[in-house]
């Protein structure tokens, strides 16, 4: 067996020495995967992401014809919506920001409160939602209905799903394929980890010790998406009892799910409520222990003692994993 | 009398409930699926440096649950019943263990 033998030589941080070697180990452990995961009842061909694609993006699929997935999770916004809580059905204000589809094909439990499972049981959810996209689901002048009505669509699911039934769970299938593909690109992170040693800042590089070390961002933000999927209740002071609603377990109250922080700086303001502005301010927000005191508040959750400069290099290290993706071009949706 | 008194304590000596251990370390059980008999007990042992646990059984025979659960500490939990029982960490959603307790 072939073993890597690292020549260890302490480099020394805001007063942290780690022996290079540690480092290195540290570093594999944020390295991009090699491959997207598929269900294997919906595997990926060109036909399906095709399909999926202009269903994404097809506003009607909304009870008012005018909203589509992507007017919530709009790729200009890295694929939000910029605002603090995401806009509904007849204009009205929902409860929750609209969180990113950005990376979530490893991702089993979705939304903030983890009421879905994979991409494929959740496409169908907001869609349905009166208070989201009001499309009416089942029946006479539902969403099935609606897009058999489309010949365009006919023809894309033929190719898409050859002698499958065009029914809801298709649609759902088709979307999630689409989404699975929705990945965040290189950054100057993943550069550096890979041996670029110009590709961030030495502040950068003293956040992400500070990241993985005194702040301990890392017991929920790991991995390379910098999110372990996991639910807890950060200290968010609001009526919100998120997966409370479904678990009714402590830990759970006011719990939500950890998004993970590709592409952050684009996809402020911050938090299941968008309470926080800047990722200066979340690392405010972190540093005192949260906002709120209560019985179901996070274990991880505590005061963090950081200094201004400690400060500086965790916002530093996080402005390192945006990456300048293409923009996506619009289908011409079938008619 | 005293023959059959002590065939029941003898037979009662062998089928003594098992006693069996779940470690929870890296956001994972140490195994997905374990098998065992009616009356055996599972501890469930946090063996993480700093996270904490919530494990729960989703059912749908011998509900449970934990309570969070710190670093380091057991909790032990009887499984009285046949059938099979999905547990999970309520905060750590991908940590999944099958029970299957056997008669």
């Amino acid at each position: 067996m072939k073993r890597t033998v690292f020549i260890i030589f302490p480099v020394i941080f805001l007063g942290v020495a780690w022996a290079s070697s540690d480092l290195s180990d540290l570093k594999a452990k944020y390295a991009r995967p090699k491959s997207i995961p598929y269900l294997d009842d919906n595997k990926y061909t060109e036909e399906r992401e095709i399909l999926g694609k202009n269903l994404f993006f097809d506003p009607r699929l909304s009870g008012s014809n005018s909203i589509s997935c992507s007017t919530c999770h709009n790729p200009s916004f890295a694929w939000g919506d910029g605002l603090a809580k995401g806009v509904g059905h007849g204009h009205k204000v929902l409860g929750r920001k609209s969180p990113t589809v950005l990376n979530l094909a490893w991702t089993e439990k979705l939304m903030w409160d983890g009421r879905f499972n994979w991409l494929e049981g959740q496409a169908l959810g907001p869609i349905g939602s009166e208070a989201e996209m009001n499309m009416k689901m089942e029946g006479p002048g539902g969403l099935v209905e609606k897009i058999k009505g489309i010949a365009g669509y006919r023809e894309l699911f033929a190719k898409a799903y050859p002698g499958e039934e065009l029914k809801l769970e298709l649609i759902a299938k088709a979307i999630a394929v689409y989404e699975r593909g929705i990945i965040s690109g290189e950054a100057p992170f993943d550069r550096w980890i890979n041996g670029d040693e110009k590709a961030i800042s030495d502040i950068a590089k003293q956040g992400f010790q500070i990241f993985n070390g005194k702040a301990n961002c890392v017991a929920c933000h790991s991995g390379w998406s910098f999110t372990d999927g996991s639910f807890h209740d950060i200290g968010v002071k609001d009526n919100d009892i998120g997966r409370g609603k479904f678990l009714k377990l402590k830990s759970q109250q006011h719990a939500f799910k950890t998004p993970g922080l590709r592409n952050i700086t684009l996809r402020g303001p911050y938090m299941h409520g968008g309470n926080e502005k800047s990722l200066e301010d979340v690392v405010e927000f972190y540093n005192r222990g949260g906002n709120v005191k209560r019985e179901s508040l996070s274990a991880s959750i505590k005061p963090l003692n950081l200094s201004a400069d400690e400060k500086k290099a965790l916002v530093a290290f996080m402005s390192t994993l945006t990456s300048k993706d293409k923009p996506v071009d619009l289908p011409i949706l079938p008619r | 009398m005293k023959y059959a008194i002590l065939v029941c304590l003898m037979f009662s000596a062998h089928v003594q409930a098992g006693e069996h251990t779940v470690t929870q370390k890296d956001k994972k059980f140490s195994q997905t699926e374990i098998k065992i008999k009616v009356g055996d007990s599972i501890s469930f042992k946090n063996d993480e440096k700093d996270v904490t646990h919530n494990v729960y059984s989703l059912g749908p025979t011998n509900e449970f649950e934990l309570k969070s659960q710190a670093p380091g500490e057991v909790s032990k939990v009887e499984f009285k019943k046949p059938g099979t029982t999905d547990v999970e960490c309520a905060i750590h959603t991908g940590m999944k263990l099958k029970v299957t307790v056997e008669k």
